[in-house]
This record gives C-alpha cells, structure tokens and sequence, in this order.
C-alpha cells in the first residue's frame, strides 16, 4: 500500500552531525541526530541551553557558518534531498517553504527599516508581488497577527514597539510567504507570562489554520507540553529521547527527562520542590563519553553504560513511537515499576 | 527640524568662545615681533613702538582681546599684515579653492574605500581583503606630502602627463565667472570645456595625493562597519527569509553600515582640511592652507586667527550637517537629544 501524503515526513534528518571547527579544535556539536516531522504537525526541541536544538534548526535552513561541517545519512526537507540537491535549490526553500522565527525578535528586526516595508520585502520576493501590492498585503499580515491599527503600524520601527509586538511582527514576517514549515527558535524567551501565552496561541492558531509543520524549539517543558502533539529532548548534541507528549510526560524514560521534569515548574508545586540538574553539560572541546549524560546521572554503571548511544523503542511503551537513548533505560523503568 | 537645527547652533556657541579665547592666546605666545617685521629692517627702536602703538599691540592684552572680540561680531577679521586686504575677505576668497580640491579628493577616496571596504567585509580573509588591507596601510604610511611631491616627480617631471603644479589653472588661462567659487563648475557653467579641462587637470595630482591620505580609515571602517552589521541578527533573519542577496547586502546591511560612516566620513573631512595644508604647499595651491602657512611664517596674527576661526566654524557647520544627516538616516535619533 502506498503511504498516504500526510504519512510521509516533510522533515527527516537521520544521523545528522555538525562539527565546528574552532581555535581549540573540532567541537562535535551535534552527534547522530535523528528526527523527523509529519505535515501539520507541531513537534518540540527540548533541551537546556547548548544542547544543540538551534543548530540542528540552523541546519534545516542551512544558515550554519562555515566553520561548521555537516553531514547525515539522509536529510530531505519537503522532498528536497539536502545531500545532493545543489546549494541554490536549498536557499531557495528559505521564507517561502521553511521560515524561522528568533528568540530576540526586536534584535531579528532591521533597526532603521519600517516593520511593514520589511514585511513588503519579503512579500515582494516570494510572492510576486508588486512594490505596491505587498505594501497593501502587509498592512493585511500585521492585522492577521492581531497588531491594532496595521495600517499605521506599518510605518513603525522595531524601537517603537514592544517585546511582544516586536514578536507578533516577526510572526507576520515569518509567515508572509505562507511557508510549509516554521521554526520557532525559543520564541517567547524574555516575553512576560501573559504575553508568551498571546504569542503561543498565535502560532498554534496560524499553523492549525495554514496546515503548518512546526518546529518549536524550547528550554521549557512545559511550553513544549502545552503546545506539541510531539517533542524530541535532547541533550549536549545528542537526542536523547522522542515521544508523544503524553507517554513521556507519563513515563519518561531517560534520566535526563527525569530531572528535567522535575526541574519544570508545574504550577502546583512550591519552588523549592524544583530539583536542578546537578552538573553542567559537557565540554565538548574534550573527548566525551558515549553517553554524554553519564557525568550528571545519577545511574551511571561504566560496564554498561559505556557503548554507543542509540535510540530504540522505549521499554514497556505503548505507543511504539516513543524512543529512548539509554542503556539502562529497561532496568531503570523496570526498577521504577 | 528647524528649531533643531537653532539649538545644534545655540550650542556651539561656548565652543566657539573657547577657539577664539585660544587662538588669540596662541597667536600672541608665538616667537617672533610684528611690530618689529613692520618696521623693517632698517627700524629704529623708536619706529617700531610707533608701529607697535599703530598696531595697538601696546594696549593691555585684556583690551587687546576685547577689540578682537567686538570686531570679531561685527564679522571683521582684521587686516592681514602681509596682504594689507581685510583677512575675511581673504579667506573667502581662497576658502573655494581649498574646498574644491578637499571635496573632490574625499569623493575620489569614498568611490574607491567603499567598494572596497563593502568588498572586503563580504569576503573577509579573501584576496580583495588583503588586496584592501595592503593598499590601504601602504597609502596610511606614506606621508601626504611625499605623495604630493612623487606623483609630482613622476607624472609632471618624468611622463609629463600633468600640466605643471602652480595652481588652481595655468597662466594662460583666465579664471571663469565666479558662481560657486569652484573653477571646475564655474566652466561648466560658462559652457567653457577647455577652461574645465585645465581646472580639472590641475586639480588632478593634489586631489589624489589628498585621497590617499583618507583612503585607509574611509576603507577600514567601511570593512569594520559593514563585517559589524553582516553579523548582527537580523542580517540573519533577513537570510533566513529568503531575501535576495543584493536586497540583504544594500538595503539591510549598507544602509545600517552607513550609520556609523557618516560620523567617520565628517571626521575624515575635517582631517583632510587640515592636510590641505602641506598639499596646497606642495602645488602651490592658492587655498586657505597654504594662506595660513604664510601667515605663520611672518606672525600674521589677525591672518591665524582668522584662519583657525574660519575653521572653526567649518567645524561646527559641518557637525550640523552629520548631526542633520543621521538624524535623516536613523529614525533612532530623535530631534531633542
């Protein structure tokens, strides 16, 4: 039977890994990830600063410096095969088929451009429209985001505006071209509460409504939760575990989801209840352990620990979609239970 | 903008004072009698007081400053010792010369330092940034004057390309109406070509030989500017977005770039006046310059004065023009600061 359409990833990475070539030498940034994304659907990147969830993003948009080096087994992105497509093909998928917004929308704005003659621009290139024409369609996608007064706002620079709007403008940008897919790098970090809620839901709506594959990578578990019918948590390069949201909020299944559940703040516990994550992530300058968690874990075993890390089908899962990088994962949830 | 424009001029004002408090102290400290130089050689001791009283240099020095200042505001510069003409009428007279060569040899410098300079941040570590850096460094370290005298050496002297260097024209030819002051556009204007063709040819060695010197820091700070912008987050979200490189280079990286140059560019203007003084020394140049070297050379206090209050003011006008220009080129800026 063939696949139906919807079946078929519009995201796949296999074995993707990016070194970086700096002063101290090679820094393997990204080791053997894996993911991939089905039409309309919202996946999340888990994972502390410096995990590597940007830069597995900044690969999929192939906007890596060129110190990095990238290689996978396979990487296609809406049937494009980033591995023998020719360069220009692949900045051609840019704005039009995947976009991105950024963490800090006010500095991802041109400081010195109105917001609606930047919103033009990219009308202007992807879809063929007149001069004119985008600067109508702009004021539109300003009202689409639920910026008040659009038509006035367009003449606005990102100075004059708020975080938040700065945010909802980034939002219009990134979808004027109505792209297939949107990457979402930690889009509410520095909004307040209420704010971060207004900009989530924006997106969330934007995608159900465009059929838009999302991307949401984020330090919060529980944005992630609240938002993702999916999430990927990853760990110092490497992914570490990938599941529905339910089963691993329910079971998860690495340690290192463990403590980062337990370091999340749910609303009902008090913040002390909050466990940190003892140790930092390591340094990746240095030769590492297979596993890159063992340093921090607190069920670290060298003889059986010390193999090379793959996901498999979690132990006792019963969707078997959700994956676990851990060795010890089996006895660990058999000891849990 | 108006009243903007008044309170950038109301400000200048003390500084102002201070130039003219200064240069009449420096004048007067100088070596050297002028009463004496007046007198002559064959002066009686007697003679020269009488000069010295004529001159009024026999007053108190605090009257001596008051005078100045009272016929300062009345716009009277004094008398020029050397020329026996008022100094303002002077100034005004030589200050187009000196400006003609000064803005030719800054655009000569602009059309080569920002191609390359833009260049060179765009490739960074590439043949044309070395070809910039080398370039630049070489012209930055060579004295102007020396530059003056081998494009001289070599372009009058030995290939005998360049009429001779005695001015703003050659004898033979007379200079056009007086409009702009400048002889180039002034024979523009009369439709007269061959007189434009000998202005334009005297004003070709001293307008390079001024250019190299602005060359290097017009170029360096092009490069340091623009490789500043190119990373800035925006820039990348611009990428991101599938903008067109010619649109992310000129329209999001230039024009932000340009902000910090139109301060540079204002500051390497007012270094180049200062230069003119050995170029117009060197080509015989009738400008304020070499007028202020003279001037010196026979303690022509009212003559110094003038000078470096003419160039004072230049200043402080052209402070107005960048202050008036960014105000224009970044909506950051706002009028009351």
């Amino acid at each position: 039977m063939m696949p139906r359409a919807a079946d078929v990833p519009i995201i796949e990475v296999e074995d993707l890994n990016v070194r970086f070539r700096t002063r101290e030498g090679l820094l393997h940034v990204l080791e053997n990830v894996s993911f991939s994304l089905r039409r309309g659907e919202t996946m999340g990147m888990v994972g502390e600063s410096g995990s590597g969830k940007s830069v597995s993003a900044y690969a999929l948009t192939r906007l890596l410096p060129k110190t990095a080096d990238v290689q996978a087994g396979t990487m296609r992105v809406a049937g494009l095969d980033y591995l023998s497509a020719p360069k220009a093909d692949i900045e051609a998928l840019r704005g039009k088929t995947i976009s991105m917004i950024f963490q800090n929308a006010r500095a991802a704005l041109n400081p010195i451009r109105r917001i609606g003659d930047q919103i033009a621009d990219v009308l202007h290139r992807h879809s063929g429209l007149t001069r004119k024409d985008a600067r109508e369609a702009a004021v539109q996608a300003l009202a689409e985001v639920k910026i008040p007064d659009p038509a006035a706002r367009y003449k606005s620079y990102p100075f004059q505006l708020s975080g938040g709007m700065c945010q909802r403008v980034m939002i219009a940008l990134a979808l004027a071209a109505r792209p297939e897919i949107l990457i979402a790098d930690e889009p509410t970090t520095g909004l307040d509460v209420t704010t971060q809620a207004a900009i989530m839901d924006l997106i969330r709506e934007k995608a159900a409504s465009e059929r838009m594959t999302t991307l949401l990578i984020t330090h919060d578990l529980a944005l992630a939760a609240d938002y993702c019918d999916r999430f990927v948590v990853m760990h110092a390069g490497h992914v570490v575990e990938s599941g529905a949201t339910g089963p691993i909020f329910a079971r998860p299944a690495h340690p290192y989801t463990r403590r980062l559940l337990k370091a999340t703040p749910d609303g009902t516990s008090a913040l002390s209840d909050l466990e940190p994550i003892p140790g930092n992530l390591p340094d990746l300058r240095k030769a590492t352990t297979l596993c890159r968690f063992a340093a921090r874990c607190p069920h670290y075993a060298a003889d059986i620990c010390d193999v090379p890390q793959k996901l498999r089908p979690a132990a006792g899962a019963v969707w078997p979609a959700h994956h676990v990088a851990c060795a010890r994962a089996a006895d660990l949830n058999a000891e849990a239970a | 903008m108006t009243g903007f424009i008044l309170k950038r001029l109301a400000s200048a004002v003390p500084s102002l004072f201070g130039v003219m408090v200064l240069t009449f102290v420096v004048s007067r400290a100088m070596p050297g009698d002028p009463a004496a130089f007046f007198a002559g050689p064959a002066a009686t001791p007697e003679s020269i007081a009488r000069v010295r009283a004529q001159l009024g240099f026999d007053q108190p020095i605090v009257w001596q400053f008051l005078d100045y200042i009272t016929d300062l505001l009345h716009g009277d510069l004094g008398l020029s010792f050397a020329s026996g003409q008022p100094v303002l009428d002077d100034l005004m007279r030589r200050l187009p010369a000196s400006m003609e060569l000064t803005l030719l040899a800054l655009v000569i410098a602009l059309a080569v330092a920002l191609p390359m300079g833009i260049l060179a941040a765009v490739k960074p570590g590439t043949w044309i940034d070395h070809i910039c850096r080398g370039s630049t460094t070489l012209a930055a370290a060579l004295p102007s004057f020396f530059i003056g005298l081998l494009l001289i050496y070599v372009f009058y002297f030995r290939l005998g390309w360049a009429p001779s260097p005695i001015g703003r024209l050659e004898i033979w030819y007379s200079s056009p109406a007086e409009v702009t002051g400048f002889y180039t556009i002034d024979a523009l204007l009369e439709g007269n070509f061959e007189t434009f063709r000998a202005a334009a040819a005297q004003l070709v060695l001293p307008a390079l030989s001024l250019s190299l010197f602005a060359l290097a820091p017009l170029a360096r700070m092009t490069r340091a500017s623009m490789l500043g912008v190119l990373n800035a987050e925006f820039i990348t979200t611009a990428t991101a977005l599938g903008l067109s490189r010619r649109t992310i280079l000129i329209n999001y990286a230039l024009r932000n770039a340009m902000m910090p140059m139109i301060n540079i560019i204002g500051m390497v203007f007012s270094f180049l006046l200062g230069a003119n003084v050995l170029i117009e020394q060197v080509y015989g140049w009738p400008g304020i310059g070499s007028y202020a070297v003279e001037a010196v050379l026979i303690s022509d206090y009212a003559a110094i004065q003038g000078f470096v209050v003419i160039m004072a003011v230049i200043y402080i006008l052209l402070n107005l023009i960048i202050d008036i220009t960014n105000t224009i080129i970044d909506p950051r800026v706002s009028h009351d600061a």
